[in-house]
């Protein structure tokens, strides 16, 4: 059975022939380990450092692809993976890093080779901004932040509210689309839907109180930046997207159920019935403990459900048995245990065991709780991985 | 019409079939009683199907893995519910 197919399998809630593999991304560090060279693939550091020496996008770009190209698809065999390389358009550099993400998704000009220049340090300057590299975290975050006040907000979002019409976001590469699109299952990111990371936890947060009318624009924006992510990627023959969420921490949701319903649902209904309008499927992608909204979010109309941490309290047998007949489900591998300081046993017994509780009648695929973050030991996510080929063989009709 | 039913019970074929895979995973045959239950529409479970159809049992034979780590082979109702939507062999067979 061919990846791909096999992943639409378990999409469709049959049995394929195994539990497909998916992984959102991989850290150059681990990545190294795995493929034996320095891959240029999210390397953020590498990237700028090329930039910044006048190598082309395009020259980076080539290399990214082939590294993608050899670490998931001929070293690691996933079954499903993202069909743009990370840490290749800005919106790697400072939609995911920063918060604030789903504004500069669609704020920042891409269609101009980005100007970079290093500041000393880990002090970056991309075109007009400055940004600070963390290396623990393989991030780049704005240092100052675009925006710090609700009258900031609310004149960017009207600056730039035109921009997000164009396709302006790091899209689909042509040369994955065209050498992996017949075999693997290709998804796209729809972009950030207001998600809590740094910026928010400091500004969207208080303001939820204060000025609750200046969150909702910011959601309502990321929605829009969403749709049109939508509309342009699935013109590429994209079929599945995934919506970058971040709506919990370790206990519970960062916002109430009163304010999810208020501004968060309508925003998320939005982009399932876009997704759903090119005949797309839509993931949602949460960190921390979303359990209170799992209701409301299925019933926004989202197809399947990533990354189900379970460091933060979520049950993937649970969520499989209560919800598993509407949604799929893609988890759920701890990255902050048994990937990270466990050893291969325990990862090999954490594989065995999320098999166990997710994989029963199709429906699910495997992952890490996230992605392979530079912390995890390259051993067990190799472990992860061949272990979920051993033990994920699914029951096999007597007639095939 | 993708049918969806529930594993009602598994037990072992009429007659004993065993064989082995090529990693050394042992397979034995088995019947699968499925309940079936209603249909997949947009891929969710929708809890209808024609009156002839609703609650009616079918048979699958199936191999299934006895090797260590495939106890989630053998999950069925009674512990949680595992649904399963028929291929379209099985629900030919339905029609027929």
């Amino acid at each position: 059975m061919k990846p791909r197919e096999r992943a639409w399998k378990a999409i469709s809630h049959e049995e394929p022939d195994m539990v497909p593999l998916f992984e959102t991304c991989i850290a150059p560090s681990v990545a190294e380990k795995i493929m034996g060279r320095t891959p240029v693939y999210y390397n953020v550091k590498l990237i700028l450092e090329m930039l910044a020496k006048g190598v082309p996008l395009e020259k980076i770009e080539e290399m990214a692809v082939r590294d993608v190209i050899d670490l998931f698809y001929k070293k690691l065999r996933l079954d499903v993976i993202f069909a743009t390389p990370f840490g290749l358009s800005l919106w790697d550099f400072v939609g995911v890093a920063s918060g604030f993400g789903g504004l500069i998704n669609g704020a920042v000009d891409q269609t101009h080779e980005p100007r970079v220049k290093h500041l000393g340090g880990d002090q970056w300057q991309i075109n007009d901004f400055q940004y600070k590299f963390l290396p623990e975290s393989n991030m780049l975050v704005p240092d100052p932040p675009f925006v710090s006040t609700p009258d900031q907000v609310t004149k960017f979002i009207d600056e730039h509210s035109r921009e997000i019409e164009r396709p302006v976001w790091g899209g689909p590469n042509p040369k994955i689309l065209k050498e992996l699109g017949d075999e693997l299952l290709l998804i796209g990111g729809a972009g950030k839907l207001g998600g809590f990371e740094q910026w928010e936890i400091r500004h969207l947060l208080p303001w939820l109180y204060t000025h609750p009318e200046v969150v909702r624009r910011v959601v309502e924006f990321e929605a829009r930046n969403c749709i049109n992510n939508i509309r342009f990627q699935s013109e590429m023959g994209i079929e599945m997207f995934i919506v970058d969420a971040d709506w919990g921490y370790r206990h519970g949701p960062f916002m109430s159920l009163k304010h999810f319903r208020d501004i968060w649902y309508p925003a998320l209904k939005s982009v399932a019935d876009a997704a759903h309008k090119k005949a797309a499927l839509l993931i949602l992608h949460s960190d921390g403990n979303i359990n209170l909204l799992l209701e409301d979010i299925i019933r926004a109309g989202i197809d399947g459900l990533h990354a189900i941490e379970p460091g933060a309290g979520m049950d993937i047998k649970n969520i499989k048995d209560k919800f598993g007949d509407r949604i799929f489900l893609l988890g759920n591998i701890d990255i902050s245990y048994p990937l990270t300081f466990g050893t291969v046993d325990e990862t090999v017994e954490a594989v065995k065991s999320c098999i166990n509780a997710a994989a029963p009648g199709g429906g699910h695929i495997l992952c890490s709780a996230n992605g392979i973050h530079p912390g995890v030991k390259p051993e067990n996510y190799v472990a992860m991985c061949k272990s979920a080929r051993r033990y994920g063989k699914y029951p096999r009709l007597s007639s095939s | 019409m993708e049918l969806v039913g529930e594993i009602v019970e598994i037990e072992e074929a009429e007659k004993t079939e065993e064989k082995m895979d090529e990693n050394g995973l042992r397979w034995r045959k088995y019947l699968r009683r499925i309940r079936l239950i209603g249909q997949r529409k947009n891929n969710k479970v929708v809890r209808e199907l024609p009156e002839n159809l609703m609650g009616k049992i079918v048979d699958q034979q199936v191999w299934l893995c006895v090797s260590e780590g495939y106890e989630w082979h053998f999950i069925d109702s009674r512990t949680r519910p595992i649904l399963i939507t028929l291929d379209e062999k099985e629900v030919e067979v339905l029609k027929g």
